[in-house]
Protein backbone atom coordinates (compact mmCIF):
# COMPACT_ATOMS: atom_id res chain seq x y z
CA UNK A 1 0.00 0.00 0.00
CA UNK A 2 2.71 2.46 0.99
CA UNK A 3 4.73 1.57 -2.00
CA UNK A 4 1.66 2.25 -4.24
CA UNK A 5 1.19 5.68 -3.01
CA UNK A 6 4.63 6.42 -3.17
CA UNK A 7 4.91 5.25 -6.54
CA UNK A 8 2.14 7.46 -8.06
CA UNK A 9 3.26 9.71 -10.53
CA UNK A 10 2.42 13.18 -8.85
CA UNK A 11 3.45 15.53 -11.45
CA UNK A 12 0.93 13.99 -13.81
CA UNK A 13 -1.77 13.43 -11.39
CA UNK A 14 -1.99 16.94 -9.85
CA UNK A 15 -2.50 18.77 -12.50
CA UNK A 16 -6.15 16.72 -13.42
CA UNK A 17 -6.80 16.78 -9.75
CA UNK A 18 -6.63 20.52 -9.78
CA UNK A 19 -8.31 20.95 -12.52
CA UNK A 20 -11.21 18.21 -11.58
CA UNK A 21 -11.88 20.33 -8.20
CA UNK A 22 -11.84 23.28 -9.51
CA UNK A 23 -14.38 22.38 -12.43
CA UNK A 24 -16.42 21.31 -9.30
CA UNK A 25 -15.90 24.40 -7.02
CA UNK A 26 -16.99 26.16 -10.46
CA UNK A 27 -19.71 23.79 -10.27
CA UNK A 28 -20.96 23.91 -6.69
CA UNK A 29 -20.72 27.94 -6.02
CA UNK A 30 -23.48 27.70 -9.61
CA UNK A 31 -25.68 25.28 -7.45
CA UNK A 32 -25.37 27.24 -4.59
CA UNK A 33 -26.47 30.44 -5.65
CA UNK A 34 -28.60 29.70 -8.43
CA UNK A 35 -30.01 26.13 -7.81
CA UNK A 36 -30.71 26.38 -3.89
CA UNK A 37 -33.68 27.56 -2.18
CA UNK A 38 -33.44 30.68 -0.12
CA UNK A 39 -34.33 29.88 3.04
CA UNK A 40 -36.99 30.66 4.70
CA UNK A 41 -36.37 32.84 8.03
CA UNK A 42 -32.42 33.80 7.19
CA UNK A 43 -32.51 34.26 3.81
CA UNK A 44 -29.75 34.31 1.25
CA UNK A 45 -26.71 34.55 4.17
CA UNK A 46 -28.10 30.92 5.02
CA UNK A 47 -25.86 30.19 1.55
CA UNK A 48 -22.84 30.40 4.01
CA UNK A 49 -24.11 27.35 5.51
CA UNK A 50 -23.06 24.98 2.10
CA UNK A 51 -19.66 25.99 2.63
CA UNK A 52 -19.64 25.68 6.25
CA UNK A 53 -20.79 21.86 6.15
CA UNK A 54 -18.80 21.23 4.12
CA UNK A 55 -15.37 22.55 5.00
CA UNK A 56 -16.02 21.72 8.61
CA UNK A 57 -16.96 17.79 6.77
CA UNK A 58 -13.46 17.96 5.08
CA UNK A 59 -11.47 18.71 8.39
CA UNK A 60 -12.88 15.70 9.96
CA UNK A 61 -12.68 13.69 7.34
CA UNK A 62 -8.65 15.22 6.70
CA UNK A 63 -8.04 14.73 10.44
CA UNK A 64 -9.43 10.79 10.40
CA UNK A 65 -6.99 10.11 7.33
CA UNK A 66 -4.11 11.37 9.20
CA UNK A 67 -5.08 8.84 11.87
CA UNK A 68 -5.08 5.83 9.68
CA UNK A 69 -2.00 7.53 8.15
CA UNK A 70 -0.64 7.48 11.88
CA UNK A 71 -1.68 4.49 12.62
CA UNK A 72 -0.15 3.19 9.43
CA UNK A 73 3.36 4.93 10.85
CA UNK A 74 3.48 3.22 13.86
CA UNK A 75 2.93 -0.35 12.31
CA UNK A 76 5.19 0.12 9.32
CA UNK A 77 7.52 2.90 9.46
CA UNK A 78 7.51 3.92 5.49
CA UNK A 79 8.25 7.52 4.96
CA UNK A 80 4.66 8.28 3.35
CA UNK A 81 2.80 7.53 5.95
CA UNK A 82 4.36 10.47 7.55
CA UNK A 83 4.34 12.48 5.04
CA UNK A 84 0.20 12.13 4.20
CA UNK A 85 -0.22 12.47 8.03
CA UNK A 86 1.26 15.74 8.05
CA UNK A 87 -0.14 17.04 4.35
CA UNK A 88 -3.26 16.03 6.00
CA UNK A 89 -3.07 17.92 9.28
CA UNK A 90 -1.94 20.73 7.51
CA UNK A 91 -5.01 20.51 4.78
CA UNK A 92 -7.48 19.99 7.67
CA UNK A 93 -6.28 23.16 9.35
CA UNK A 94 -6.94 25.39 6.93
CA UNK A 95 -10.31 23.47 6.29
CA UNK A 96 -11.18 24.10 10.27
CA UNK A 97 -10.18 27.46 9.68
CA UNK A 98 -13.14 28.26 7.29
CA UNK A 99 -15.37 26.59 9.44
CA UNK A 100 -14.27 28.90 12.33
CA UNK A 101 -14.22 32.09 10.30
CA UNK A 102 -17.52 31.04 8.04
CA UNK A 103 -19.28 30.27 10.88
CA UNK A 104 -18.50 33.45 13.07
CA UNK A 105 -19.79 35.42 10.09
CA UNK A 106 -22.76 33.26 9.81
CA UNK A 107 -23.62 33.99 13.90
CA UNK A 108 -23.51 37.52 14.07
CA UNK A 109 -26.83 37.10 11.85
CA UNK A 110 -28.47 34.01 13.12
CA UNK A 111 -27.49 34.70 16.77
CA UNK A 112 -26.56 38.63 16.95
CA UNK A 113 -22.70 37.91 18.18
CA UNK A 114 -19.67 37.17 15.77
CA UNK A 115 -18.54 34.45 18.54
CA UNK A 116 -19.93 32.90 21.90
CA UNK A 117 -18.20 30.19 24.10
CA UNK A 118 -20.49 27.58 23.95
CA UNK A 119 -19.46 24.17 23.78
CA UNK A 120 -19.11 23.61 20.34
CA UNK A 121 -17.44 26.49 19.60
CA UNK A 122 -15.05 26.38 22.64
CA UNK A 123 -14.59 22.50 21.49
CA UNK A 124 -13.37 23.68 17.90
CA UNK A 125 -11.25 26.27 19.24
CA UNK A 126 -9.49 23.68 21.59
CA UNK A 127 -9.28 20.91 18.12
CA UNK A 128 -7.72 24.15 16.12
CA UNK A 129 -5.05 24.61 18.23
CA UNK A 130 -4.31 21.40 19.31
CA UNK A 131 -3.52 20.32 15.84
CA UNK A 132 -1.31 23.78 15.76
CA UNK A 133 0.58 22.24 18.54
CA UNK A 134 1.36 19.34 16.11
CA UNK A 135 3.35 21.06 13.79
CA UNK A 136 5.22 23.04 17.25
CA UNK A 137 5.81 19.40 18.61
CA UNK A 138 7.20 18.38 14.72
CA UNK A 139 9.33 21.71 14.69
CA UNK A 140 11.12 20.66 18.08
CA UNK A 141 12.24 17.08 17.11
CA UNK A 142 15.16 16.83 14.57
CA UNK A 143 15.61 13.15 14.01
CA UNK A 144 13.31 11.71 11.88
CA UNK A 145 12.49 8.89 12.96
CA UNK A 146 11.95 9.76 16.42
CA UNK A 147 9.83 13.13 14.96
CA UNK A 148 7.61 10.31 13.14
CA UNK A 149 7.39 7.83 15.77
CA UNK A 150 5.99 11.22 18.26
CA UNK A 151 3.61 12.79 15.73
CA UNK A 152 1.71 9.59 15.15
CA UNK A 153 0.96 8.84 18.69
CA UNK A 154 -0.33 12.64 18.82
CA UNK A 155 -2.45 12.31 15.92
CA UNK A 156 -4.22 9.48 17.18
CA UNK A 157 -4.56 10.76 20.19
CA UNK A 158 -5.63 14.27 18.87
CA UNK A 159 -8.75 12.77 17.43
CA UNK A 160 -10.33 12.79 20.19
CA UNK A 161 -10.91 16.37 20.34
CA UNK A 162 -12.61 15.87 16.82
CA UNK A 163 -15.02 13.31 18.63
CA UNK A 164 -16.06 15.97 21.70
CA UNK A 165 -16.16 18.66 18.55
CA UNK A 166 -18.91 16.17 17.12
CA UNK A 167 -20.86 14.80 20.18
CA UNK A 168 -20.45 18.50 21.91
CA UNK A 169 -23.88 19.62 20.21
CA UNK A 170 -25.41 16.09 21.30
CA UNK A 171 -24.59 16.19 24.59
CA UNK A 172 -24.65 19.34 26.33
CA UNK A 173 -26.92 22.65 25.41
CA UNK A 174 -25.83 24.89 22.68
CA UNK A 175 -26.98 27.49 20.75
CA UNK A 176 -25.52 25.84 17.74
CA UNK A 177 -28.07 23.29 15.63
CA UNK A 178 -27.81 19.85 15.29
CA UNK A 179 -27.77 19.00 11.09
CA UNK A 180 -26.70 15.18 11.37
CA UNK A 181 -28.99 13.09 13.70
CA UNK A 182 -30.39 13.78 16.72
CA UNK A 183 -29.19 15.99 20.54
CA UNK A 184 -29.94 14.08 23.59
CA UNK A 185 -33.04 15.85 25.91
CA UNK A 186 -30.41 17.07 28.04
CA UNK A 187 -29.16 19.13 25.41
CA UNK A 188 -32.49 20.56 23.63
CA UNK A 189 -34.23 23.93 24.02
CA UNK A 190 -31.73 26.07 22.79
CA UNK A 191 -31.96 24.84 18.73
CA UNK A 192 -34.31 26.29 16.59
CA UNK A 193 -32.73 25.52 13.17
CA UNK A 194 -35.32 22.95 11.66
CA UNK A 195 -32.45 21.75 9.64
CA UNK A 196 -32.17 20.69 6.13
CA UNK A 197 -36.12 20.80 4.46
CA UNK A 198 -35.94 20.44 0.56
CA UNK A 199 -34.36 18.07 -1.85
CA UNK A 200 -32.46 20.92 -3.26
CA UNK A 201 -31.43 22.12 -0.47
CA UNK A 202 -29.94 18.36 0.09
CA UNK A 203 -28.30 17.98 -3.33
CA UNK A 204 -26.70 21.24 -2.98
CA UNK A 205 -25.23 20.22 0.36
CA UNK A 206 -24.03 16.82 -1.06
CA UNK A 207 -22.64 18.88 -4.31
CA UNK A 208 -20.77 21.23 -1.59
CA UNK A 209 -19.18 18.11 0.38
CA UNK A 210 -18.05 16.18 -2.29
CA UNK A 211 -16.51 19.50 -4.31
CA UNK A 212 -14.34 20.12 -0.62
CA UNK A 213 -13.82 16.43 -0.72
CA UNK A 214 -12.07 16.77 -3.87
CA UNK A 215 -10.36 19.76 -3.03
CA UNK A 216 -8.91 18.17 0.14
CA UNK A 217 -7.13 15.45 -2.75
CA UNK A 218 -5.98 17.54 -4.69
CA UNK A 219 -4.37 19.44 -1.64
CA UNK A 220 -2.73 16.99 0.07
CA UNK A 221 -1.54 15.53 -3.22
CA UNK A 222 -0.19 18.90 -3.60
CA UNK A 223 1.11 18.74 0.01
CA UNK A 224 2.89 15.23 -0.86
CA UNK A 225 4.55 16.25 -3.74
CA UNK A 226 6.18 19.69 -2.01
CA UNK A 227 7.04 16.83 0.88
CA UNK A 228 9.05 14.78 -1.13
CA UNK A 229 10.76 17.75 -2.87
CA UNK A 230 11.87 19.25 0.79
CA UNK A 231 13.29 16.01 1.78
CA UNK A 232 15.04 16.13 -1.90
CA UNK A 233 16.67 19.24 -0.90
CA UNK A 234 17.29 17.82 2.65
CA UNK A 235 19.11 15.02 1.34
CA UNK A 236 21.17 17.33 -1.30
CA UNK A 237 22.27 19.48 1.79
CA UNK A 238 23.59 16.39 3.89
CA UNK A 239 25.51 15.78 0.29
CA UNK A 240 26.97 19.50 -0.44
CA UNK A 241 27.87 19.76 3.41
CA UNK A 242 29.41 15.95 3.57
CA UNK A 243 31.43 17.44 0.55
CA UNK A 244 32.47 20.67 2.20
CA UNK A 245 33.57 19.18 5.01
CA UNK A 246 35.52 16.61 3.31
CA UNK B 1 -58.07 40.78 18.61
CA UNK B 2 -55.35 39.46 20.78
CA UNK B 3 -55.54 36.05 18.92
CA UNK B 4 -54.80 38.10 15.76
CA UNK B 5 -51.92 40.30 17.11
CA UNK B 6 -50.50 37.15 18.15
CA UNK B 7 -50.62 35.40 14.75
CA UNK B 8 -49.34 38.18 13.15
CA UNK B 9 -46.25 38.21 15.10
CA UNK B 10 -45.80 34.68 14.58
CA UNK B 11 -45.70 35.43 10.94
CA UNK B 12 -43.42 38.57 11.38
CA UNK B 13 -41.04 36.03 13.33
CA UNK B 14 -41.42 33.24 10.80
CA UNK B 15 -41.84 35.26 7.06
CA UNK B 16 -38.90 36.26 5.06
CA UNK B 17 -39.73 39.59 4.68
CA UNK B 18 -36.46 40.23 2.96
CA UNK B 19 -34.41 37.93 1.90
CA UNK B 20 -31.43 40.36 1.03
CA UNK B 21 -31.46 42.06 4.36
CA UNK B 22 -28.26 40.29 5.53
CA UNK B 23 -26.08 39.77 2.14
CA UNK B 24 -23.45 41.75 3.22
CA UNK B 25 -22.60 38.90 5.67
CA UNK B 26 -23.28 36.61 2.57
CA UNK B 27 -20.04 38.44 0.55
CA UNK B 28 -18.10 39.20 3.70
CA UNK B 29 -18.41 35.08 4.64
CA UNK B 30 -17.49 34.13 1.28
CA UNK B 31 -14.63 36.84 0.81
CA UNK B 32 -12.93 35.50 4.17
CA UNK B 33 -13.10 31.75 3.03
CA UNK B 34 -11.96 32.87 -0.58
CA UNK B 35 -8.91 34.45 1.45
CA UNK B 36 -7.83 31.77 3.37
CA UNK B 37 -7.69 29.69 0.40
CA UNK B 38 -5.64 32.21 -1.56
CA UNK B 39 -3.63 32.75 1.19
CA UNK B 40 -3.18 28.93 1.83
CA UNK B 41 -2.14 28.27 -1.91
CA UNK B 42 -0.14 31.57 -2.56
CA UNK B 43 2.05 30.09 0.45
CA UNK B 44 1.92 26.60 -0.83
CA UNK B 45 2.86 27.64 -4.02
CA UNK B 46 5.77 30.04 -2.91
CA UNK B 47 7.07 27.28 -0.55
CA UNK B 48 6.95 24.68 -3.75
CA UNK B 49 8.81 27.46 -5.95
CA UNK B 50 11.60 28.22 -2.88
CA UNK B 51 12.39 24.36 -2.84
CA UNK B 52 12.77 23.61 -6.52
CA UNK B 53 15.49 26.82 -6.53
CA UNK B 54 17.39 25.26 -3.26
CA UNK B 55 17.35 22.12 -5.49
CA UNK B 56 18.69 23.25 -8.43
CA UNK B 57 21.88 25.66 -6.26
CA UNK B 58 22.18 22.67 -4.34
CA UNK B 59 22.91 20.58 -7.71
CA UNK B 60 24.74 22.99 -9.16
CA UNK B 61 27.10 23.10 -5.95
CA UNK B 62 27.26 19.72 -6.33
CA UNK B 63 28.53 19.77 -9.96
CA UNK B 64 30.93 22.64 -9.62
CA UNK B 65 32.32 20.55 -6.57
CA UNK B 66 32.73 17.52 -9.31
CA UNK B 67 34.06 19.79 -12.14
CA UNK B 68 36.83 21.67 -9.27
CA UNK B 69 37.75 17.78 -8.38
CA UNK B 70 38.24 17.03 -12.04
Amino acid sequence: MAQRIESLNYDRLIPILNWVAGGALAISLLIIFFYAPTELTMGNVQRIFYFHVGSAWVASLAFFIALLSGAAYLRNPARIWDTIAVGSVEVGLVFTTMTIVSGSVWGRPAWNTWWIWSPRLTSITVLWLVYVAYFMLRGAIEDDERRGRFSAVYVIAGFVTVIITFLSIRLLRDIHPVLIGESSEAAEGLQEFSGIDSLRMVITLNASVITFSLLYLAWLANRIRLQRLMDEAAELKMRVMTRLQG
Amino acid sequence: MTELNLLLELLAQTGMDDPNRFNEFLILGYAVMWLTVMVYLAILANRQRNTREEIKLMQRLLEEDEETQN
